[in-house]
């Protein structure tokens, strides 16, 4: 009588750990508690697979992004700061994942392609996300202009309210 | 839609303004001082309270599916230590009655086993209970005799002790191995390992999936995962603090978690529609064989970013090798197919519906569809015929004195010689003689004597058990007997005939000759009665009707676990209306856990109650070949 293997599957979980250690190495050398908080967000989320709990994924990610974020408030540059807690999004994203199709599918079926075509999307935004963000910062600091950042943020404010009315609608 | 469109138009504004005002300084009325910033900070941060405060509280979810690799586990008896213990058959072959306490209970059962293994009348064996002298453990009869002997051993007193449910526990389970020690009834192996908790409930098929209406790929289910259900909040926060912290990283990593509830939201799944098709290499394969089975899944909608699919395995087949499940991506017009391998088993086996769940890119949404392509699985074993001898009763009737009984093998027993007929085999013909004086004679050998036999398969809801949840259970055991037994007995020159004990209606009387032996090799093979347990409970009708099909001389082969009260009753029944029974009852017990092995005390109790009453009872062990049974039983006749 052989039960399925359901524990999470591999090729996510190693690409949730690689997203989530480029996202602790991105502030580390700026502060050293980002770089202490980055690796035991890490710790955090290897933990989290081991156990097979997504609250675990959850915090370890969400402890990496808040190191990435702590470093923006102590000089690292915008930058890495947008990597950081963009790279800890896509972390959680391919981890969550490598969860639940390890529990619906188990091990022995083959997923590989399934697994990068979803990391892939997921970086893909990640990436697109982090090019906007940098050419707001670089566009509004070259032009030292406060106002507009401003109503950027005011629009994104109103953006948001309107995508939370918005549920995917599927035919 | 109006608050939608008013929303999209604001935004549109602002972002319009905020753009002129990065290309022309100065253009727009945004003020800029410092507490203005920090005023909207703690506006989105008071926003983002309220977005968690109303947020969906449903956790995570996604669709759990069955285990179809496995095949249905079988229930062990013995479950439920108080229905153990109200079903033991009492000093005279009663029910004991209903107790209030597991400690009533046992002290009934040890009255029973005293007074059938130890030789006591029932108030010595009460009397022995009370003084605690029935048994050699201090435990077990301080249990019994309510606290009178006191616990002497060291592990009792320290349990006592620590915590007084376990000294019970413990207590309990004292008394029951001396129980089976007076029954005779081994203690567990070693390293018994079982590779399924003995009590657990597994969904192997996806049977319970059946979709209402005969299309064949239907939406059962869609759900929302609410995966990315906190990233609004994270976004709205991030922006917040940024705003008050005034700086920029974080602001701008605000902008990371907007992107990504843009992402949640915005891509819906395009229309969904699958089909599947199913091979199977070999529909009709023998119980044993090895058979391939290839899926293929065709989408005919639009693209599928996110398909998983677990295939409709049949609930009693076992997949040995790949698996039933597939996970990919896959375009409109485009198919995929995989394979896995099963092992056939006997019976009729269909397959369930293929589940298959779709979801969209980001994961957001859900869907369930179950497709059907129909296949059918059916293995009818031919079985070698048993090579020992059948103990068959002595028939009460014309042959006083002989038994009917021969074995198909060495030792046919002679019985006369008569003169040679044309159309004697060639093998009848005694050589010795015709060498001798040159006469041509024919031994004539018992099997003239040909005797009508009735198989009675136990088929009830008890019966379906076994001694580990992957082993085979009674009846499939009793069927796999009976297909061996059956042309044996045809070909020992006996008239055959399968019934079944229980309120079904399968009878199958008693004939010879090859068609009849094929029909019941297919009716024991495929007939649902056999496979599928019956939870109707139709009264006690049955046995009237089984009476009624019943011929005078026949004799019964009566195959059941000997679980219950009830079923030794029937047999002594059928015994008493004059059909010699003999009983061959695969042992479904399991002593592994002391509640599971009361249940076997029980058993041989009724073994012995029957076997006292003059049916002989063939105990057929698990791992025995049933050639072992019968000879132990020809042994001890």
């Amino acid at each position: 009588m052989n039960r399925l293997d359901r524990s999470p599957a591999r090729l996510s979980i190693a690409l949730s750990l690689a997203a989530a250690l480029l996202g602790a190495t991105a502030s580390a050398p700026y502060a050293q508690v980002s770089a202490v908080a980055g690796a035991f967000g890490v710790a955090i989320l290897g933990v989290g697979f081991v156990t097979e709990r997504p609250g675990g994924i959850t915090l370890g990610c969400s402890v990496v992004a808040v190191s990435a974020l702590y470093g923006g408030t102590t000089g690292a540059p915008v930058l890495a700061t947008l990597f950081g807690v963009t790279a800890a999004i896509v972390s959680w994203d391919i981890g969550t994942q490598a969860l639940v199709i390890g529990d619906q599918l188990g091990t022995e079926a083959p997923t590989t392609q399934l697994e990068l075509f979803r990391a892939a999307a997921t970086s893909i935004v990640g990436v697109s996300v982090i090019t906007a963000g940098y050419l707001v910062y670089f566009v509004s600091a070259a032009g030292q202009s406060a106002s507009a950042v401003l109503g950027l943020v005011l629009a994104v404010t109103v953006f948001v309210a309107l995508l939370r009315r918005v549920t995917p609608v599927s035919d | 839609m109006n608050v939608k469109r008013g929303l999209l138009i604001v935004g549109v504004l602002l972002f319009g303004l905020a753009v002129t005002e990065l290309v022309q300084p100065g253009f727009s009325p945004f003020p800029t001082n410092e507490l203005f910033f920090s005023l909207i900070g703690a506006f989105l941060l008071v926003y983002a309270y309220l977005a968690f405060r109303g947020r969906n509280r449903d956790s995570s979810n996604y669709t759990a599916t069955p285990d179809v690799e496995c095949s249905e586990p079988t229930a062990v008896p013995g479950r439920d230590i108080g229905e153990t213990l109200e079903g033991f058959p009492g000093t005279e072959s009663v029910y004991t009655g209903v107790f209030s306490t597991v400690q009533e209970g046992l002290r009934e059962a040890t009255v029973s086993v005293l007074t059938r293994y130890d030789g006591l009348d029932e108030e010595t064996a009460r009397e022995s209970i009370v003084d605690g002298t029935w048994t050699n453990d201090r435990d077990a009869a301080a249990f019994l005799s309510d606290g009178r002997a006191s616990p002497d051993s060291l592990r009792g007193r320290l349990s006592r002790f620590l915590s007084r449910r376990r000294y019970q526990r413990l207590q309990i389970e004292r008394t029951i191995d001396a129980l089976a020690r007076k029954a005779d009834i081994e203690p567990p192996a070693e390293n018994t390992d079982l590779s399924l908790p003995i009590d657990e409930e597994l969904k192997t098929g996806t049977n319970d999936r059946i979709s209402r209406d005969f299309e064949t790929a239907r939406i059962e289910n869609r759900q929302l995962t609410n995966r990315w259900s906190g990233i609004s909040v994270v976004a709205l926060v991030t922006i917040g603090s940024g705003l008050l912290t005034q700086s920029p990283g974080i602001l701008l990593a605000g902008v990371a978690g907007v992107g990504y509830v843009a992402y949640s939201r915005a891509l819906p799944l395009g229309t969904v529609d699958l089909s599947v098709a199913r091979e199977v290499s070999d529909s009709d394969p023998s119980p044993g064989d090895d058979v391939e089975i290839t899926v293929t899944i065709t989408n005919e909608g639009r693209f599928c970013p996110d398909l998983r699919v677990v295939d409709g395995v049949p609930e009693k087949l076992e997949v040995i090798e790949g698996s039933p499940r597939y996970g990919g991506v896959l375009r409109g017009g485009d198919s995929v197919t995989f394979s896995y391998t099963v092992q056939a088993k006997q019976g009729i086996h269909q397959f369930g519906p293929t589940v298959a769940l779709a979801r969209d890119l980001p994961g957001t949404v859900e869907l369930e569809l179950l497709l059907t392509a129909d296949s059918t699985i059916t293995a009818i074993p031919t079985l070698r015929p048993v090579q020992e001898k059948i103990p068959l009763r002595r028939q009460p009737t014309r042959f006083a004195g002989q038994m009917p009984t021969d074995s198909g093998g060495e030792g046919l027993e002679f019985h006369a010689i008569r003169e040679y007929q044309p159309g004697d085999g060639m093998n009848r013909i005694d050589w010795n003689r015709r060498a001798r004086t040159g006469e041509l004679t024919t031994l004539e050998f018992r099997r003239e004597r040909a005797a009508k036999v009735v198989i009675l398969i136990d088929v009830q809801p008890s019966a379906h058990v076994g001694h580990a949840p992957e082993s085979e259970n009674v009846v499939e055991r009793s069927v796999g007997a009976t297909q061996r037994l059956f042309p044996a007995l045809l070909s020992d020159g006996h008239q055959a005939g399968i019934g079944v004990l229980g309120p079904r209606d399968r009878f199958l009387s008693p004939d010879t000759g090859s068609e009849h032996r094929q029909r019941a090799r297919k009716m024991l093979a495929t007939d649902p009665t056999f496979h599928r347990p019956d939870s109707s409970t139709r009264g006690r009708a049955w046995i009237r009707n089984l009476r009624q099909k019943l011929s005078d001389e026949t004799q019964l082969l009566v195959f059941t676990p000997l679980l219950e009260l009830s079923t030794a009753r029937v047999i002594r029944r059928l015994e008493a209306y004059g059909y010699p029974t003999t009983v061959i009852s695969p042992d479904p017990t399991s002593r592994v856990t002391p509640d599971r092995r009361l249940m076997a005390v029980r058993r041989r109790l009724l073994i012995t109650d029957l076997r006292q009453a003059g049916v002989p009872v063939l105990d057929w062990q698990p791992d025995e070949q049933l050639e072992e049974a019968l000879k132990r039983e020809v042994i001890t006749r």
